[in-house]
């Protein structure tokens, strides 16, 4: 470690986007390696191994309350009604949706931060919500998250060194404490920081620094999953690319699985290997990122994409304007049948009796709607 | 680009994205050791002119307390003559005789060492009682919070001095020792006892804004340990508020503490304190104000002291003060 | 002065021509106890009726603060506005008093910003706040000024407007209560509406609504629509003209279209290169190096040279085109296009003049 910024300034720029190994240079990163052999290093994109989280009928609803020491419950807020969703080894899945449709429920409900209402969500074949203990205690290792306010995540009083170590005193099997300081700074060189800086506090640092922290905080466990919740929202435009290309670096790296929460379709298109759509609690439409993007066949996918301003002067004009009516209708009183009856130019009778499975119906991927149908919204791009 | 301008950028890439723009400070050296907060918090300490100011004061009263006869320049607060009777102030004695011809200066030393065990003792109980108090209702919710908080509104809703009084009124037909004395500790606790909620609603209000932060979160979902969470994020983003309110309150003590005794509840004769003298000097403060004037002048003194003391603290335990 | 007029231009996009405003080499400085904050520096340009001017910019590149000046809304102290004129309708407003200033605000320049919720009083039905616009500036009875509240409604297309101009903005969703601002602000026809990030704190699908009804009520005033904002798919798809700000100033200006498809100035191409599109997944993304300048601590010389990868320094550069000492002056590069870059015409890949 005699010149550590300089190590990793060729190491972090010069990773092949395909290939992890071997890289050159590599020698620099043997205890990093070290640190993440328990981690079967599948690399390249593409191949995704098996699944390890699996989410099934997903649902948590908040109570609604009246009174200050003796609660009443007037009704309940379906933040999450009924998600499915998979997760496998190596690959990156998209959540999209506006907010409040629950997409960041269901971040915490994966970290277990909070208790699903009903459901179950499977890590490895093991249900979560019946862990306790010890194996919860090693799947808050396995699966680690990243916030999107990089103010409000970094504990202003704790430097950044504590806050990267913070997990091993957890988790002590992890890193032998003698070692540990020179881990930290390995840890901060992988995300693009200076090794130097681990006595600073948070506030030092600029926004897009501090969500590096937060990367390396959650690496410090070696994880097979993160959770990303809009890391990359609160950031400037310029900064957030950095952020996206640390991830997919850390990802081609190390293996790691992303399941990646954001209400920006644009990010989500470009980092992800699929897609689902969130739409009041419930999944509408889940394919590849291609799928999805391209031949959308949920309305609400429609009208979403439809609403993302494009980038190129010559392709102005050229998309299906869809402009939705209306609000997203309150959480705690759903409309019936399908949710997103109330604003669908195509709703029908059926629609308010029969809540539409998320199937397949002859688009190539599945999407809950009766009368789904492909279509392209966003022009291809003239490359 | 060439290939030495690609090597630039990258190199720039990672130096630009470690610097912050601000200057940089000396702490960067790293040793062995990693820094905490709390070596952090002393280091900057240090470096406050107003904390040494403050803890000189300070550590001058706490000895005034401690060893009194070093300060009185020898005389006997006890030793009156009522022939000097409200004398003024002279070379010989610095701060003039009370009403029954002692000398001022030994007695406002002798002073010292009951006002400050009154307000030191008071205020490290209202911390004990807010920081628990406030944690648990902060942190667990619920129907522990909807009591203690309703509990803390029935002593709120009685005021200091009222509640004190009539403890201190009630106190001696009781048996609950310490309470039933008169002395220094009984009266530390009375107020305590009715001063304590301001200190527990600012923890609590702390804790709960604390424990919903992303970091907490952060930290649970790492696995983290109630205790760890409560030792290592919230009390110390909690206590630093309420430390700043705590060096206040030291004063307000030692004033209410004047007040019940002029109330005819505190300390009694032979006892003195402070409050007592300035009780006692407002009756004769046309013609001797020099007897309201000197104890004033060192009841705010101390409190000066512990309250620069906290501001300096506070700033240490706030990394965002730093310049 | 580097200010070039670009109303030429401008004028063959849009129908009507005559300047609005014209700000002409804005300076404003926040001083604070810890040092100055060059917050703008030397901003100019001007906006024609009809025009739609996009001021495009991360956060602390002073596209804000230049706006907040215009409105004669900064705080002062700390922010003082040490240099240039803001030309409106040919009276500068930096020399009126403040009550001809306060004239203007309302009927003349109209602002809306990000938060509506903190930007509405919440004791207020919203049907008051917009009524308020007439009684204060027409002297309307109460009357009057509920029913022309409920006209303003509609015409933002609240739904029920009737009905719902006696609840109170919490009442309302965001996108609605984005619009209950608009009403207030185009309540007395302003001609020039200055909107500060209007969508930025909106879902994306509201966001399209709320752009809509901004480009419907355009082209019913013929206003001029000053857009703040930092997102490149909103400035192309609402925008005439476009201005970049980096630290405090202008580092390219255009119409939307040339801009967009050839960039001049390494910013804007950067800032193109490093956003990926809803259009296409798109290869790695090529991000700006670095941070985003601290306006306490602007770099010399050209201030984004730090984080260039087009820079020239020390022997590399031709005398007087030294990146990090000479400060690159806002220049014609083509016709149409300004850029403050020595080598805007590399970038643009076109032999110098």
């Amino acid at each position: 470690m005699s010149q550590p910024s300089e190590h990793g300034a060729t190491a972090a720029s010069s990773l092949p986007t395909s290939v992890p190994a071997p890289v050159p240079g590599q020698h620099e990163h043997s205890s990093l390696t070290k640190l993440t052999s328990g981690v079967a290093a599948t690399g390249a994109r593409g191949e995704m191994g098996e699944a390890l989280l699996e989410v099934r009928g997903l649902q948590k609803h908040f109570p609604l309350t009246q009174g200050i020491v003796f609660k009443r419950t007037v009704g309940h807020v379906r933040a999450v009604d009924g998600v499915d969703l998979t997760l496998r080894r190596g690959e990156t899945v998209g959540l999209v949706g506006e907010s409040g449709c629950g997409k960041s429920t269901v971040s915490k409900l994966i970290v277990a931060l909070e208790k699903p209402t009903a459901g179950s969500i499977f890590f490895k074949g093991r249900d979560v919500a019946r862990m306790g203990g010890r194996a919860l205690k090693d799947y808050r290792r396995e699966v680690q998250i990243i916030f999107q306010d990089p103010y409000a995540s970094l504990n202003p009083r704790m430097t950044v060194g504590d806050i990267v170590a913070e997990g091993w005193a957890v988790h002590a099997d992890v890193a032998p404490r003698k070692g540990r300081l020179k881990r930290t700074q390995e840890l901060l060189d992988r995300v693009g920081l200076n090794p130097d800086y681990v006595n600073r506090y948070p506030h030092q640092f600029s926004g897009g620094q501090r969500q590096r922290i937060g990367i390396a905080r959650a690496l410090a466990l070696q994880p097979e999953v993160i959770v990303c919740d809009e890391p990359v929202s609160a950031l400037d435009v310029s900064v957030q690319a950095q952020v996206v290309n640390l991830l997919e670096d850390l990802q081609d790296e190390l293996g790691l699985s992303y399941l990646f929460i954001a209400h920006d379709l644009s990010v989500v298109r470009h980092i992800s290997d699929r897609v689902a759509v969130m739409y009041l609690g419930s999944i509408v439409e889940e394919g590849t990122a291609d799928e999805v993007y391209s031949s959308p066949s949920h309305p609400y996918t429609q009208a979403l994409l439809s609403s993302v301003p494009l980038h190129e002067p010559a392709l102005r004009g050229q998309k299906d304007r869809i402009l939705l009516q209306g609000d997203v209708p309150s959480p705690a009183d759903p409309p019936s049948g399908c949710r997103f009856r109330t604003r669908c130019w195509k709703a029908q009778d059926v629609c308010a009796t029969d809540p539409p499975q998320l199937v397949d119906r002859g688009q190539g991927h599945p999407s809950a709607c009766h009368f789904a149908e492909a279509r392209t919204v966003v022009p291809v791009d003239v490359e | 680009m060439t290939d030495q301008q690609q090597l630039d950028l990258r190199k720039d890439e990672v130096q630009a994205g470690t610097t912050t723009g601000l200057a940089s400070p000396s702490v960067d050296v790293t040793k062995e050791r990693q820094n905490s907060l709390w070596s952090d918090a002393w280091g900057e300490l240090r470096r406050n002119p107003l904390f040494w100011i403050g803890a000189v004061l300070g550590v001058f009263f706490v000895l005034m307390a401690l060893v009194p006869q070093v300060f009185a320049r020898g005389a006997d607060p006890r030793a009156c003559d009522l022939a000097n009777s409200q004398d003024l102030p002279s070379a010989q004695h610095w701060f003039g005789f009370d009403q029954q011809g002692c000398d001022y200066l030994a007695n406002v030393v002798y002073g010292a060492r009951n006002s400050l065990i009154i307000g030191v003792t008071a205020v490290l109980v209202i911390l004990l009682l807010g920081v628990v108090v406030g944690a648990i209702a902060g942190y667990y919710g619920g129907i522990a919070d909807g009591i203690l908080a309703r509990i803390a509104d029935i002593f709120y809703a009685l005021p200091l001095i009222l509640g004190a009084l009539v403890l201190l009124r009630v106190g001696p037909s009781t048996g609950i020792p310490i309470i039933n004395s008169r002395g220094p500790g009984a009266v530390a606790i009375a107020l305590a006892l009715f001063g304590w909620m301001t200190a527990m609603r600012l923890v609590r209000s702390q804790v709960i804004a604390v424990k919903s932060s992303d970091y907490v979160a952060a930290a649970r979902a790492m696995g983290a340990s109630g205790r760890r969470i409560l030792v290592r994020h919230i009390l110390p983003n909690a206590v630093a508020p309420v430390l700043v309110y705590a060096t206040i309150t030291i004063g307000v003590i030692i004033a209410a503490e004047a007040t019940l005794t002029y109330l005819g509840v505190g300390l009694q004769r032979p006892a003195i304190s402070w409050g007592l003298q300035i009780a006692a000097g407002q009756a004769s403060i046309r013609t001797a104000p020099h007897l309201v004037l000197f104890p004033s002048l060192i009841l705010t003194l101390t409190v000066m002291a512990f309250v620069m003391m906290g501001d300096a603290l506070r700033d240490a335990l706030d990394p965002r003060q730093r310049a | 002065m580097t200010h070039l007029d670009l109303s030429k231009p401008t004028a063959e996009a849009t129908p009507a021509g005559t300047p609005l405003l014209d700000v002409d080499d804005l300076h404003v400085e926040f001083r604070t106890r810890s040092g100055t904050v060059h917050a703008v520096n030397g901003v100019s340009y001007s906006l024609a009726a009809g025009e739609t001017l996009a001021i495009l910019g991360e956060s602390g590149s002073g596209k804000s603060v230049s706006a907040q000046a215009i409105m004669g809304i900064l705080e002062s102290p700390p922010a003082v506005v040490t240099g240039g004129g803001i030309w409106f309708e040919g009276r500068n407003m930096l020399e009126m008093s403040a009550e001809d200033q306060r004239q203007i605000r309302g009927p003349g320049i109209s602002m809306i910003f990000q938060d509506a919720l903190s930007s509405l009083n919440p004791v207020y039905s919203v049907g008051f706040q917009i009524g308020e616009m007439f009684r204060a500036h027409q002297g309307m009875s109460k009357k009057d000024a509920r029913k022309r509240a409920i006209e303003m409604m509609d015409r933002v297309r609240i739904p029920a407007a009737a009905r719902r101009v006696d609840d109170y903005p919490h009442q309302f969703s965001g996108g609605m209560r984005q619009r209950v601002m608009i009403a207030m602000a185009i309540a007395l026809d302003p001609r020039i509406l200055i909107a500060d990030e209007p969508t930025t704190a909106l879902d994306v699908t509201v966001q399209a609504q709320v752009m809509d009804l901004l480009k419907d009520l355009q082209s019913e005033t013929g206003m001029g629509l000053i857009l703040i904002t930092h997102d490149l798919g909103v400035v192309n798809e609402v925008a005439d003209n476009v201005a970049v700000m980096y630290a405090g100033e202008i580092v390219e200006r255009g119409t939307v279209d040339d801009v967009f498809t050839r960039p001049s100035h390494p910013y804007t191409d950067g800032l193109m290169r490093s956003v990926p599109q809803v259009e296409a997944k798109g290869g790695r993304l090529q991000p700006i190096v670095g941070q985003p300048p601290n306006l306490a601590h602007i770099p010399s010389g050209c201030p984004f040279h730090p984080r260039c990868s087009r820079r020239r320094l020390g022997a590399e550069a031709p005398p007087g085109r030294e990146c990090s000492t000479d400060v690159p002056p806002l220049r014609l590069v083509v016709p149409g296009r300004e850029a403050a870059c020595h080598y805007s015409e590399e970038v643009l890949g076109v032999p110098a003049q």
